[in-house]
């Protein structure tokens, strides 16, 4: 390992470290230190996978880009059969002794699939052609996790395929464009705006300006409008159509106040357990929004506000330069690689961890719906751990590789 | 310096790039609201955060019901209220401990040391469970000096069926420190779980799903502003329901005629492998546990010599005595070692082996007999010379293929397997070259090492009885209310035993109740014919034991009884009346409706 990935091994360990301790902060009351050794364990195994595919060769890795994705695609169906998961939900294997969540490692699968297709076409410029088979590509995992259901994790999935075809020298304003629909969804299907009137109103402005922006070929302009327009048409019933925990906790992102106690409970503790930290925080070990159980999940999902209660501002921050720095440093190997394949692949990797962590702290904080995303490198749980430091591995290994074609 | 860009861009902006400052600007983002709620309004909720006085109070799931094959309640849930204590805060209150010490009727050691197993946190712990009406109106009068301090309603289990259940039913008792580590999502200090028969290995859909709901505590004892009612709470589900294949009537019945002495009784269904009764003396009472049990109640029930958590019927070995006659016997024909019209050498009461002199139970022997008279009057000199023909590696095989040595898988945890012996065990044990074939004239009588459990020995018969097949031994029947339950389905083993030697085993089982030779003559029912099996086992540990394994009726068998007594003497005198009993009872319940129980 050269020495120019040294400071970024350097800060996953301070990252690891900082896992551990905030969750056996989170769990010990309850559950004595099970939870953080079994975190150590995870991270452990996550070093090793990370060390193992760091080693192995580029040729290697394209040529399993697909097999992988099937094979992760496969997991996802057979999920949905024999899964388990809380309040009837399909999300894990159980091992009994060990969960495996299948959605984790799609992720990973996704991205070597997108940086393969990509690194094998060469068309240049706003191909409406990649966009359809890249977004198709990213759309059916993130279909199948939708259906487990887990919003959080197909959400992340299916949005993977903007920042690859990003990379891959597209328009942004173009990639935005193509976003239309889902802003159909948003503005017209009364949960981001209850005026629906208003909601098309604002929809027509955008679609107006982006279009005289953009400059796009007719067909596409044609495609997207209409595509738009069928979405926002139907957007209020599909809407409807979603389970009611979901539309729930959408809701509680628009609503905070009126849902005081309800949906938006979590999200509000969490805020509180957050800002009552302070500057310095109360202390290691000695949250007490933590402690009174208030806040959920708080060893996964809301492992950040532990981090907050705990170490304040001076602590958060801190967590969170460890983890952006694992993301932009990610980006910088990208920007070296001369490989095609190597260089989607951390793209990908660089983008999955930036959007984790910006929904899961964001969640933490109350500014993102509560989607049931881990925070990447420390919440607690197996499959993320080990899949988080495993996409590691593949930047270490397009590391070592830069020189080659 | 990068070379690839990714596409047209040549400028400095390439996606890596503009990537990168993504990230800066998500990290200004979310730094600002940082900054926000920690530094300038960090103050407001930090108060914020001081009323937070709210606890998640566990709602316990009331445990699924247990009922008999008639819908009758075996074991259920009644309501009882516990004590429970903040830990984290009455650690620090000494007057509350010593208060609460006096009410309750406890020691201070006591509650700290049931306080301090999750020392640290704020989630209630319980104190003391199922407090009478006196000592909750007391503390309930005391609340404001005991503001750390709440009464949790919690379902209790109750054992309408009292002890003669225990062994079926097992218990609850309080999850371990080590229970609570490995399966730390699930449960947490004081939650009850299953332990032994059917609580324990139906466990999971007994227990049901716990919810919770907020309370209000307060740490400095002073009012808090805040209404709480609406915070979210969630109902815990009721475990569901589990039907029994057991019958109380014939469980009753073989308690009773068990009466107090050491043993047990399984009754099966011969076709279906339904537990229809399995009682094992001595008992226990299950009640004790479901409170969380005392260390005097628990030092006695473990220093008991008589050993009542043991299952006599799954948990115990046994030699078989000459109820394995009919193993021997059916080894001797599946192996073409024997017919059923082969006669030895008469018995004149003794056989002799080398230099060894083996008896016969029955001083002034038997005389000629054919392999079913054998089995009839059960004797040992004909077995003696099958034993003595035969291999000791076929003994064993058919054994083992028989299920004998074997668990039977029945439903309920804590099953053990018997021993049946073969050359490689010998070796091991006598070294090799210091046994004889002595040993197979033993073994061929079901004595020497040859142990079976009750169990395995009654479902052998249960497959000789028929037709050659047994289902596997099951004690519920179906899970679920009334509706939607569902059914067990009985799995079938096969013995893979020829009809001949069905024929013969059957009539030579036959023979030991109806034939006026027979030694279980009172095991016999009128209008009936019952084939069985007695047997009178020496060991180590005193008096015989007396065995009888039957079923009847002999043509279409519905009901097999298996009757076990320690150190109780001869099988046919003891243990054949007992199932004699039960037959009767069985069979005048079926026809004529109501019976008194003898």
């Amino acid at each position: 390992m050269s020495g120019a990935v040294r400071p970024l091994l350097i800060v996953l360990g301070l990252a690891a470290a900082v896992s551990v301790v905030s969750i056996y902060s989170s769990t010990y009351a309850d559950y004595g230190g099970a939870f953080a050794v079994k975190q150590a364990a995870w991270i452990g195994i996550g070093v090793v996978a990370m060390v193992a595919v760091s080693r192995m060769r580029l040729k290697t890795i394209s040529a399993l880009a697909y097999l992988i994705y099937g094979a992760s695609i496969i997991m996802l169906m057979l999920v949905l059969v024999i899964g388990t998961g809380p309040h009837a939900t399909k999300r894990w294997f159980d091992f009994g002794f060990l969960r495996f969540q299948p959605s984790e490692f799609a992720k990973l699968a996704t991205i070597l699939a997108l940086a393969r297709y990509l690194s094998e076409t060469r068309t240049m410029g706003d191909s409406l052609e990649r966009v359809v088979k890249a977004v198709a590509i990213a759309a059916l995992p993130a279909l199948l996790v939708l259906y487990e259901p887990d919003l959080g994790g197909a959400v992340v999935i299916g949005f993977l395929a903007f920042p690859m075809l990003f990379a891959s020298g597209m328009s942004p304003l173009f990639l935005v464009y193509l976003l239309s629909p889902i802003f159909a969804f948003m503005l017209t299907s009364g949960v981001a705006i209850e005026n629906r009137i208003l909601g098309w109103v604002f929809f027509v402005v955008y679609l107006l300006g982006v279009n005289y922006l953009g400059r796009f070929k007719t067909s596409i302009v044609i495609l997207i409008v209409a595509l738009s327009l069928g979405v926002g048409a139907s957007a209020h019933k599909l809407w409807m159509g979603l389970e009611p925990y979901q539309r729930q906790r959408i809701e509680a992102l628009f609503k905070q106040e009126e849902l005081r106690h309800g949906a938006a409970f979590h999200a509000i503790q969490s805020r509180i357990a957050i800002g009552s930290g302070r500057v310095v925080g109360k202390g290691v070990f000695e949250g007490t929004q933590k402690a009174l159980g208030l806040v959920p999940a708080q060893h996964t999902d809301f492992i950040f506000s532990v981090i907050g209660e705990e170490t304040g501002f001076i602590g958060s921050i801190s967590t969170l330069i460890l983890l952006l720095y694992i993301s932009v440093k990610v980006f910088g190997v990208a920007g070296t690689v001369r490989n095609r394949f190597f260089y989607y692949v951390c793209f990908g990797v660089g983008s999955i961890i930036l959007i984790q962590i910006f929904i899961n702290v964001g969640m933490n904080l109350g500014i993102t719906p509560v989607t049931g995303l881990p925070l990447p490198f420390i919440s607690y749980g197996g499959s993320s751990t080990v899949v988080m430091w495993t996409c590691i591995g593949f930047v270490l290994s397009a590391y070592a590789a830069r020189r080659e074609y | 310096m990068p070379r690839f860009t990714g596409g047209s861009h040549v400028s400095w902006f390439t996606p890596p790039r503009i990537a990168s400052v993504a990230s800066a600007v998500i990290f200004a983002v979310l730094a600002g609201f940082l900054f926000r709620y920690q530094i300038i309004k960090g103050a407001d909720f930090e108060e914020e955060s001081k009323k937070n006085y709210v606890i998640k109070v566990p709602l316990k799931a009331a445990r699924g019901e247990i009922v008999d094959v008639n819908r009758r309640v075996l074991a259920g849930s009644r309501q009882s209220f516990s004590i429970c204590a903040v830990p984290k805060t009455t650690l620090k209150n000494e007057d509350e401990i010593a208060l609460l010490a006096r009410l309750l009727e406890v020691d201070e050691e006591y509650i700290v040391e049931k306080l301090s197993k999750t020392g640290s946190s704020y989630r209630p712990a319980v104190v003391l469970r199922d407090v009478d009406f006196a000592t909750l109106s007391a503390v309930e009068e005391m609340s404001a000096d005991l503001s750390d301090v709440l009464v949790v309603a919690e379902p209790v289990r109750s054992y309408p069926g009292g002890e003669k259940f225990c062994h079926l039913l097992g218990y609850v008792g309080e999850v371990t420190q080590e229970e609570v580590a490995k399966n730390a999502t699930r449960y947490a200090s004081g939650d009850l779980i299953g332990r032994a028969g059917v609580e324990e290995n139906y466990d999971d859909v007994l227990s049901g799903t716990e919810g919770y709901k907020m309370v209000r505590v307060s740490m400095d004892g002073g009012e808090v502003p805040i209404d709480y009612t609406d915070v979210p709470s969630v109902s815990p589900e009721p475990g569901k329901r589990v039907r029994l294949c057991a019958r109380s009537d014939l469980q009753m019945l073989a308690d009773s005629l068990l009466n107090g002495r050491r043993g047990c009784v399984v009754i099966l269904g011969v076709r279906t492998g339904e537990v229809l009764a399995l009682s094992s003396n001595p008992v226990f009472d299950p009640t004790l546990f479901a409170t969380g049990i005392s260390s005097a109640d628990w030092k006695d029930i473990i220093e008991d010599r008589d050993r009542p958590l043991l299952n006599r019927a799954i948990q115990c070995t046994y030699p078989p005595g000459s109820t394995y006659k009919l193993v021997t016997a059916g080894v001797g024909l599946e192996t073409h070692l024997i017919r059923e019209s082969t006669r030895y050498k008469p018995c004149y009461g003794s056989y002799r082996f080398g230099r060894r002199t083996f008896k016969c139970w029955k001083e002034e022997g038997h005389g000629s007999s054919d392999l079913v008279r054998g089995i009839t009057v059960s004797c040992d000199v004909y077995f003696y010379q099958l034993g003595e023909r035969m291999d000791l590696e076929d003994y064993y095989s058919y054994s083992k293929l028989w299920g004998l040595p074997e668990r039977t898988h029945i439903d309920i945890p804590n099953e053990v397997g018997g021993l049946v012996p073969n050359t490689e065990w010998y070796d091991q044990n006598y070294g090799k070259g210091q046994w004889t074939r002595g040993i197979m004239l033993n073994l061929a009588i079901g004595q020497g090492e040859v142990l079976v459990t009750p169990l395995s020995l009654v479902c052998f018969v249960c497959g000789v009885a028929n037709g050659g097949e047994y289902a596997v031994p099951h004690c519920v029947k179906a899970i679920g209310n009334d509706g939607d339950e569902a059914e067990n389905e009985p799995e079938f083993i096969d013995l893979s035993m020829s009809e001949t030697t069905l024929a013969v085993l059957q009539k030579g089982m036959r023979g030991v109740v109806e034939d006026e030779e027979g030694t279980a003559k009172a095991a016999r029912v009128p209008g009936y014919e019952v084939a069985g099996k007695t047997g009178t086992s020496q060991n180590p540990h005193g008096d015989d034991h007396a065995w009888f394994v039957c079923y009847a009726p002999y043509d279409e068998p519905e009901i097999a009884v298996c009757v076990l007594l320690e150190n109780a003497g001869h099988g046919g005198a003891v243990a054949a009346p007992i199932a004699g009993q039960i037959l009767r009872y069985y069979f005048a319940e079926r026809d004529g409706g109501t019976v008194a129980m003898p």
